[in-house]
């Protein structure tokens, strides 16, 4: 090991690699100084900044990386080799991080690709490392301080100057990514990637009490060819099109019940699917006993807007006879309170009743296609015909209510004189289902995977996830999902695996 | 040398032993609650549960607070009173709490004892709502049973000084069971089923089975002083009476199910009650 590490060649070439690893990492610094979003974006798959993580990226990560690239260079280049320690350090650490968020945080793993670049830097500086000190490198050459101070001067000055001329072409740069990004994107659909199979995907995880990164509740069901969109809560429909979803294919809108935070996003879902989808028939909806009232309502609220648009753009983009919905409401059930909706080949979706009373009827859904079934509760009460319907299930996409962090908010809303905030709080205990009482139901009907996407109250952060959780992973013993806009599972049919993959 | 060197080391094991004997105490005081659970005591319940959407329970309580003339502080059981309620208030019920004169209801203090207390009791210590209820219970004859769907008599000490001699409460008992409703109860509790008669005017406990605290338990826990035990007084009325044995009665567990009469032998019983009292007022699993 020593001798090959020691040869002459060897040591060259792992300190031109070491010196192209503090390239990489001194551009990524930049890049973070420069534009934080697209490299947060594209990197780190992170969430579009807002005004602190803007802050936070350009300062914390900016720092990190150029600290890191200029102790690389300067270790690579002034033959301090031990510099090298510092970036290996980081990088060590930043992989520890990353473990540990794999292991903790239960969410699809989009950085695999940024560990192993990581743990490739590590191993090159290390080994460079250690070969120049196997060779003796620093002792036989070493540079005075006078040139050192030059270097490093030059340096900052290189690094200073990129920056200032950076920021004075960012209208460039900014022009230049947007056509790159039009033409890559504008024609993306999102789903195209997917195999075949059954999949669920989650647009909007969000209920009534405001949330920052929630929208309102919304999932896709994708069987072979056809799309299906489950409940359309308000603010859904951009998180679909965020998702790429190719609306203009949708089969049916399927709603669970008429709350609000279920069906608030369905003008702008029918809208969307019309114009960007140039549908030619109106969005078929489908739902509980009062949704024709409900579609008529959108589709009057939304008669003027339609009319602009007809007068507007030709008939190719917006066909008059695409525009809106059509309701069908689901009426006849058999003696355990179900309804085939919708069958084809491979294929079978149920609609069955729940108890989410006083809201009557409401409804949960059931996907069958080929062997691999998926689960929607609907906002329901622990319900003998969901028990019934979730026997089995590959994954059941459940609702639920946090009793005991419900109270919290409750005595809260007491002791700040907010009386009607403490009594919503008690009222809403009573049809909805606890964390626990799902995964009792789950673990008693042999699901798979449970995914909670509704949630009461708020579930803004990862801290609180245990809390909402409570003895849940005791009573369930199969994976329990708390449910992040973005999530993607698909089911490939002749297998039992569930694969978590990410749409955002 | 030799005698200080042998005094020295009979101080060091002396040290050793007690050191030891402190580690022993310290861990059998620390482990009591489980070893007493393990026994028995307050098993966690772990069966089917159950709710009841927009149903109704009464949890009604003895009002008295003294083991005999100017005896020991006693009163309800709290877990005969806090688990019930709160497995209840889990299964979406409203939970109203009365007693025989209304008011503020005593709990025994040996019910809050570390080695005692439940889930539940802690629970009740941090909950304003309950403490409110429990200040300012319903007093017996100003509630309408009817509008109940579910009663349930809470015991302790206390109960078998009013619950079995109020005829006010037998009548009201009377009246929910002709209307179709569950009534149940453990411990002391059922002695308020004693003056309660069905539709024919018979004892409404006549040839019904049903549990509650054995003689043996009032033996073995010694306090005898109280006016009524509920297995000679059931008895006395002809109720077909269970019961389960332990080599102490207040860690046997017992629960019978007679269609809507629902009994819990002891103070472990009240989770498991409140549950099939639910099931028998048409609730649904949970």
């Amino acid at each position: 090991m020593n001798a090959v590490l020691g040869a002459p060649r060897v040591e060259v070439a792992l300190r031109w690699l070491a010196a192209a690893v503090g390239v990489l990492l001194l551009l990524m610094g930049l890049g973070f100084l420069v534009m934080p979003e697209l490299l947060a974006a594209g990197i780190l798959a992170a969430e579009p900044a807002r005004a602190v993580g803007i802050n936070s990226l350009r300062g914390d990560f900016g720092g990190l990386f150029l600290g890191m690239g200029l102790f690389t260079l300067a270790g690579t280049l002034t033959h301090h080799r031990r510099l090298l320690s510092v970036p290996i350090a980081f990088l060590a650490l930043i992989v520890m991080g990353r473990l540990t968020s794999m292991i903790v945080d239960d969410l699809p793993v989009v950085t695999a690709g940024a560990l192993a670049g990581e743990v490739l830097f590590v191993l090159v500086l290390s080994l460079s490392m250690r070969s120049s000190s196997v060779r003796g490198v620093a002792d036989r050459r070493s540079v005075s301080a006078a040139t050192l101070r030059l270097r490093v001067a030059l340096a900052l000055g290189v690094v200073a100057v990129i920056v200032v001329g950076a920021f004075q072409v960012q209208r460039q740069i900014g022009l230049r990514l947007l056509a790159a990004a039009a033409s890559s994107q504008l024609a993306v659909d999102g789903l195209e990637a997917l195999p075949d199979g059954l999949h669920v995907g989650l647009a909007g995880t969000g209920a009534p009490l405001p949330e920052q990164r929630r929208h309102g509740g919304c999932s896709f069901v994708l069987a072979g060819e056809h799309l299906f969109i489950v409940d359309s809560g308000p603010g859904s429909t951009k998180a679909l099109e965020l998702m790429r979803l190719p609306l203009a294919d949708i089969r049916a809108v399927l709603l669970t019940h008429l709350h609000s935070d279920h069906m608030g996003g369905l003008g702008e879902l029918m809208l969307k699917a019309w114009t960007r989808g140039a549908r030619t028939e109106p969005l078929n909806v489908v739902g509980p006993e009062g949704v024709e009232q409900v579609v008529a309502g959108f589709n009057l609220a939304y008669s003027i807007d339609t009319g602009f648009r007809v007068a507007h753009h030709p008939p190719t983009i917006a066909a008059p006879e695409g525009a809106g919905g059509v309701a069908e409401a689901v009426k006849s059930f058999d003696a355990d309170g179900a309804a085939v909706i919708f069958q084809a080949p491979d294929l079978k979706v149920t609609a069955f009743l729940v108890d989410h009373r006083p809201v009557k009827p409401a409804f949960g859904y059931r996907f069958d296609y080929k062997g691999r079934s998926v689960v929607i509760s609907g906002d329901t009460l622990p319900s003998e015909s969901l028990r019934r319907q979730t026997q089995g299930a590959d994954i059941l996409l459940h609702e639920a209510l946090q009793p005991e962090m419900l109270q919290i908010i409750h005595d809260a809303g007491l002791r700040g004189g907010q009386p009607n905030a403490a009594q919503l709080s008690s009222d809403i205990l009573t049809y909805h289902t606890f964390p626990e009482e799902v995964a009792r139901i789950a673990r008693d009907a042999n699901v798979r995977h449970v995914v909670f996407h509704h949630f009461l109250p708020q579930v803004p952060m990862r801290i609180f996830h245990s809390a909402f959780l409570g003895g849940t992973r005791d009573i369930f013993p199969g994976p329990v999902t708390m449910g992040v806009e973005g999530m993607v599972f698909s089911l490939p049919p002749g297998t039992s695996d569930i694969q978590m993959g990410w749409l955002l | 040398m030799t005698k200080k060197n042998t005094s020295t080391i009979a101080k060091k094991r002396l040290t050793v032993l007690a050191g030891v004997a402190l580690v022993f105490t310290a861990l059998a005081v620390l482990a009591l609650p489980g070893i007493l659970r393990r026994l028995g005591l307050h098993p966690e319940f772990e069966g089917q549960r159950y709710l009841l959407p927009a149903g109704k329970a009464l949890i009604i309580c003895t009002n008295h607070d003294r083991l005999g003339e100017g005896g020991d502080e006693t009163g309800v059981m709290a877990s005969e009173l806090t688990a019930p309620y709160y497995e209840l208030k889990e299964g979406r019920v409203a939970v109203d709490v009365a007693s025989i004169q209304g008011g503020s209801i005593p709990s025994d203090p040996q019910s809050f004892g570390r080695l005692i207390r439940t889930r539940y009791d802690e629970r009740y210590l941090e909950d304003p709502a309950l403490r409110q209820k429990v200040e300012n219970s319903l007093r017996v004859d100003d509630v309408d049973f009817t509008a109940y769907d579910i009663i349930f008599l809470a015991g302790g000490w206390g109960a078998a000084y009013d619950l079995g001699q109020s005829a006010v409460l037998g009548q009201k008992i009377s009246e929910a069971w002709a209307a179709g409703k569950v009534i149940g109860g453990i411990c002391h509790g059922p002695l308020g089923l004693l003056q309660a008669k069905d539709a024919g005017g018979e004892p409404l406990v006549k040839g019904r089975s049903l549990t509650a605290v054995t003689d043996k338990q009032v033996e073995e826990l010694g306090i005898s002083i109280t006016p009524m035990h509920p297995e000679r007084e059931l008895r006395a009325v002809s109720a077909e009476f269970e019961s389960a044995t332990a080599f102490r009665d207040f860690f046997a567990h017992h629960v019978v199910v007679d269609g809507r009469l629902i009994t819990g032998q002891n103070q472990n019983a009240g989770a498991e009650v409140a549950n099939l009292m639910m099931k028998a007022a048409g609730g649904t699993r949970r």
